[in-house]
């Protein structure tokens, strides 16, 4: 594990609303983060357990009819629970960034790329024109681009997949951000592709010194990419440890499932494994009741599992949501 | 960019050859011999009459040789002559042209100008006060036909506020303040009933390009969420407005025909109406062909700011 440095971001009891026609939908409920200056941490969870949601709501980027509260949002020194919005302004694409997804829909259709990455600087006063201009031409080239004065001036439908989240991360990246929020930055490219864009990542990352909150659904990159893992499901952290930890010794039975359906744990470069392994599919936001959200899909689930299950602490940094090591 | 306006062009050159050879159709083709038509009832009456006058207006060649000729002489800036005034046509038509131009263009602009601003509104404030106000304003706009628009603005402007005429025209060069005085009442008439349509396909599309990804990485930069619209969301939103205003742009051309009569705007359209009453059918040929060359232009013009605005247009469209 990578020394840990300070904390950058630590936010307690994140709770995200969404007031919707069938009722409020509490997408995120009551999450516990910190994050430290160096650090990967990687948000694991199936496909609607909250994740995009998390990091839209870390950013400052959850609009009507969406809500968020929380008990407790320090960012780099600054009080996000009271930060007015204009304040929160000023962090975002310098201090806080995020890469999202779909790098095609992610950039705008009509403007050259090298512009796109500019603006950060510009929006922050933090270059001339053609200063700024002169420092995305160079970022471009140190992300990977060839031929980065001639390809500044391409529009984004000019540019391959891997080439267009080179890009995003360019942008994520020019304003030194303390944390870069990655939502399934690798899931819309191909696998061989994949591993340059993790690899591009991380050496951005290690050399910027932020910290990474890199959010995947797929176990394969978890392995070889987090100092420490966060599992979320149906909006609710399960379990929480250092990767090696959590590898050994998974406590919440969805963790020992997610893990039983990677194939083979010491060859992570095996990739695209997809969490569905489990039987079931995460529950409805909008109906579930109190006790543990995951009783239905678990085996080791009895009578006690109908009440709200307790967070306990394993070991140091390791906490399991489950009753199963209530009173031990 | 350069390849592309070219090929624009050659589409748009092609679209008006087609158009002329469809005015020469309509007028030579369609049943009902345009000679009696003239001539009227006398017609029947003495066939010498109607012999002399085909002769005169050359309708005794075979068709195509008058096709080519009067190609020809579309070519070469004539139009014949009035069978009225004697007067050349083309001269008429360059005369009235310009003035037709400027009601469109004046009309365009106030639609674009009130419709644009109008329709981010609407979108940005959905479901809010603002942005309801603002898309009444433009169903509004655009449910008022052009006539009802038009002679509210003369009972607002003229009869009570008298700041402005309610009809008429001077030259340009004559005064130009009464000349731009006489053109604001016919062009917000025009413009009034257009924005409507720009506002709800403003509205419409900003809607859904709003929820574009690249607007929330622009947030993600640290752009305000206005910004973000403004900056990234409406550029992009405005493509399919600007092409949905060139595929109105006949709505524009026909709204001229109401606006010219009510306002006694001597444009193109007047003339065509007053010459089809009068079956003056060399100035009927005249009129429609100028009015397919306007209607061409426009789409060049659009079609130019669609290139313009979305590098991708200038690549896929061959
Ligand atoms: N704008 C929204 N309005 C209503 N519900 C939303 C909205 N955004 C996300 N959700 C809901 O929040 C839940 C979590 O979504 P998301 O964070 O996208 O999941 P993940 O990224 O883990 O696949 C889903 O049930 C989704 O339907
Ligand atoms: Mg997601």
């Amino acid at each position: 594990m990578r020394n840990a440095g300070d904390v950058v971001l630590s936010a307690r009891r994140l709770v995200t609303t969404f007031d919707t026609p069938s009722g409020r939908l509490r997408a995120v409920d009551g999450l516990d983060l910190h994050l430290r200056l160096g650090e990967v941490v990687c948000l694991v969870g199936e496909s609607g357990s909250g994740k995009s949601v998390t990091g839209l709501s870390l950013m400052g980027l959850i609009d009507p009819p969406g809500h968020v509260t929380c008990d407790e949002f320090w960012f780099d020194g600054h009080d996000l629970t009271t930060l007015p919005e204009s304040e929160m302004e000023r962090l975002r694409g310098r201090r806080i960034a995020m890469i999202f997804q779909e790098p095609l829909s992610a950039l705008n259709p009509s403007r050259r790329v090298g512009d796109q990455i500019a603006e950060v600087l510009r929006i922050h006063g933090l270059a001339s024109r053609a200063e700024a201009t002169r420092r995305a031409v160079e970022l471009l080239g140190r992300v990977g681009i060839d031929d980065a004065q001639l390809r500044a001036r391409s529009y984004p439908h000019q540019l391959s997949g891997g080439q267009r989240q080179r890009v995003t991360i360019a942008i994520a990246c020019i304003g030194s951000p303390r944390l870069i929020i990655a939502d399934e930055p690798t899931t819309a490219l191909d696998v061989t592709v994949q591993t340059q864009i993790l690899d591009l990542l991380t050496e951005m990352q290690t050399s910027l010194g932020s910290a990474l909150l890199f959010i995947t659904h797929d176990l394969g990159i978890v392995a070889e990419l987090a100092d420490r893992v966060v599992v979320l499901y149906a909006g609710q952290v399960v379990e929480e440890a250092a990767v090696e930890d959590l590898y050994r010794t998974p406590g919440h039975p969805y963790t020992v499932g997610l893990l039983a359906s990677v194939p083979d744990v010491d060859a992570p470069r095996k990739r695209g494994v997809a969490l569905a392994a489990i039987p079931g599919t995460v529950p409805n936001l909008l109906e579930v009741g109190t006790g543990c959200r995951f009783r239905e899909r678990c085996d080791r689930a009895h009578d006690r599992c109908g009440a709200e299950p307790p967070m306990i602490t394993l070991s140091e940094g390791h906490r399991v949501r489950c009753w199963l090591y209530a009173g031990r | 960019m350069l390849g592309y306006l070219g090929r624009r062009f050659a589409a748009a050159a092609i679209t008006l050859a087609l158009a002329c050879a469809a005015v020469f159709a309509s007028i030579h083709l369609l049943p009902g011999d345009p000679v009696a038509m003239l001539l009227g009832e006398q017609a029947g009456a003495d066939p010498e009459v109607v012999q002399k006058m085909r002769g005169q207006l050359g309708l005794d060649r075979p068709l195509i040789e008058q096709f080519i000729s009067w190609i020809g002489g579309l070519a070469t800036g004539d139009l014949g002559r009035s069978l009225r005034t004697g007067e050349p046509v083309f001269a008429d038509v360059m005369v009235r042209l310009p003035r037709s131009l400027e009601l469109i263009g004046g009309g365009l602009s106030i639609a674009m100008l009130l419709g644009i601003p109008l329709g981010v509104v609407a979108a940005r404030g959905r479901g809010r006060v603002a942005g309801t106000a603002a898309s009444v304003a433009a169903i509004a706009g655009f449910s008022a036909p052009v006539f009802v628009s038009g002679i509210i603005l003369v009972i607002v402007f003229s009869l009570w506020l008298d700041i402005l005429p309610s009809s008429g025209f001077v030259e340009f060069a004559e005064d130009p303040t009464m000349h731009l005085a006489c053109l604001a009442l016919p062009a917000t008439a025009i413009g009034i009933n257009f924005m409507g349509v720009v506002a709800r396909m403003t509205r419409a599309s900003l809607s859904d390009t709003m929820t574009k990804e690249y607007v929330r990485l622009a947030r993600a930069k640290g752009l305000s969420r206005d910004a973000a619209i403004l900056k990234h969301a409406l550029p992009n939103a405005l493509v399919p407005v600007i092409a949905v205003i060139g595929i109105r742009a006949g709505n524009l051309l026909g709204g001229t025909v109401i606006v010219e009569a009510l306002f006694d705007w001597p444009g193109l359209s007047s003339m065509l109406v007053s010459a089809v009453f009068a079956r003056d059918y060399p100035v009927i040929q005249g009129a429609l062909v100028a009015i397919f060359a306007v209607f061409v232009l426009i789409g060049l013009a659009i079609d130019t700011c669609q290139g313009i605005v979305d590098p991708r247009t200038r690549e896929s469209a061959a």
